[in-house]
């Protein structure tokens, strides 16, 4: 079955799709998940790689010794991992990268930090992918940016990451002299409408203005802030109404913290176009995770992203 | 009415405070020098210098006559040895204002946002194993002539990358 599907997903390879998840495995690096929880996280990776066919799987808060144990349980060996999980003084990356062999091929890899008084703050992992038959690179920010237990919400740092951010997307569309294929995905511990993401990353919502005015990215994750299934009367709701769950939140429980966003380029302004009907949040209930965090250490659900290559 | 006379002042307010910025930045660097030559018995020299980026083949074969491009790195020698390779332990980068400034070694980019930052960051950048490496490899170099640490160097390109 896994063999069949294997070779389901290696075949049409004009589409790429990419997804991230916060795994909750191990925050900063410390392992804290159970046998039980471990073997979750490798049944919704083995669904995400083997089923939903994701090229492309950017994680969050692992190990290395997470993601060997992952790929010797998914049998994984069409995959390769990039670790992304380097410490540079007290700052412990926690993001790593799971790629299809077949279709990407990587360049490139760089821990992105900003560097603020004494404070030192993970701004992503800089990716470059090269897929067969393309001359020009896939460049992936992947970020798990800090926690607003220790970073508030509007606070400056967060400011200076969004900023940060949007200056290595310019430093790549100057090297190009033209928009890059620039693709940002994580948890920000921000939603689409804060700061640090629509003003000064400059992530927007309107593909119109977007492919007005192309140094703006688009953020389709506008489109996931509210509740996935409408009210019916009468009925039990089964909706979630964004990626990841606070209980103590006070207005809402629920946040949009992981995203992923597109420069322009995937707007049809180049080979790629975003596929923007299989964007969306992976819901995590038949894994027995419904309400992310009530029983567990799970409190994130994937996001998903795909683009295709033009006819 | 536009304020021109505003913005005059404003102009010249910035370009005051982009020099006192570069000027900070350029004594963190006299800073680091003059304390890895003392450390070292003046045996390492660290400054940050222009270097030619090597033409790849493809862009060689495309137009030969092409300028070649530029970079700033931080690089380190031995100023007691004659003809002391130079070896890159860092691409540097900074804003016209000085702030932010940019650090990029094997296994991270550093963007630094004020002075402790930087001090911070290029601490750090010695303490890389790999950085260790390199500088050791200079103090190991078989000794030429009597000078002082900070003799200074013309811009080359470095005998081996970061």
């Amino acid at each position: 079955m896994v063999d069949d599907q294997t070779e389901t997903c290696t075949v049409a390879k004009t589409r790429i799709t990419f997804a991230w998840w916060n795994t909750s495995l191990s925050p900063t690096g410390k392992a804290r998940a159970n046998s039980k929880e471990k073997k979750v996280a490798s049944e919704v990776i083995r669904y995400l790689t083997r089923q939903l066919c994701v090229d492309c799987l950017a994680i969050g808060e692992i190990t290395a010794d997470d993601v060997a144990e992952i790929l010797e349980t998914c049998n994984l060996s069409d995959y390769a991992f990039y670790d992304g999980t380097p410490k540079s003084g007290r700052l412990q990356f926690d993001t790593g990268l799971l790629y299809r062999k077949a279709n990407l091929f990587l360049l490139d890899a760089t821990p992105l930090i900003v560097a603020r008084g004494n404070r030192s703050l993970r701004l992503a992992n800089r990716v470059d992918f090269l897929t067969p038959g393309s001359q020009k690179p896939l460049h992936l920010f992947v970020s798990h940016w800090p926690s607003r237990l220790w970073c508030e919400r509007n606070g400056a740092d967060r400011h200076v990451l969004g900023l940060r951010l949007r200056d290595a997307v310019n430093a790549l569309h100057e090297f190009y002299r033209a928009q890059a294929n620039v693709i940002l995905l994580g948890d920000y511990n921000d939603e689409p409408f804060d700061g640090s993401l629509a003003e000064q990353l400059l992530a927007v919502r309107d593909r119109r203005l977007v492919r007005r005015n192309p140094m703006l990215l688009y953020n389709p994750f506008w489109r996931h802030l509210g509740e996935s299934a409408p009210h019916v009367p009468g009925k039990p709701c089964r909706s979630y109404a964004g990626t990841c769950f606070y209980k103590s939140g006070v207005e809402t429980h629920w946040r949009t913290f992981d995203q992923i966003i597109f420069s322009s380029a995937f707007l049809g302004r180049s080979e790629w176009e975003l596929v923007e009907e299989r964007t969306g949040i992976m819901h995590l209930g038949p894994f027995g995770t419904s309400v992310p965090g009530s029983s567990n250490i799970f409190d994130h659900f994937p996001v998903l992203a795909a683009i295709e290559r033009k006819g | 009415m536009t304020d021109y006379i505003k913005a005059f002042r404003d102009g010249l307010q910035a370009a005051e405070a982009a020099d006192l910025a570069r000027s900070e930045i350029d004594s963190v660097f006299s800073e680091l020098g003059k304390q890895i030559a003392t450390a070292s018995d003046g045996k390492i020299a660290i400054a940050r210098r222009e270097c030619q980026a090597p033409m790849s083949q493809w862009e060689f074969m495309a137009n030969p006559f092409k300028p070649k491009k530029t970079y700033w790195a931080i690089l380190a020698w031995n100023p007691t040895v004659a003809n002391s390779p130079s070896k890159q332990i860092a691409r540097w980068s900074q804003d016209a204002g000085g702030y932010p400034c940019k650090i990029t070694c094997d296994k991270w980019e550093r963007i630094c946002e004020d002075r402790e930052a930087l001090e911070n960051s290029l601490a750090e950048l010695l303490r890389d194993p790999t950085v260790g490496e390199k500088l050791h490899s200079l103090t190991k170099l078989p000794q030429t002539q009597e000078t002082t640490a900070h003799e200074e160097k013309p811009a080359n390109n470095p005998s081996e990358e970061s």
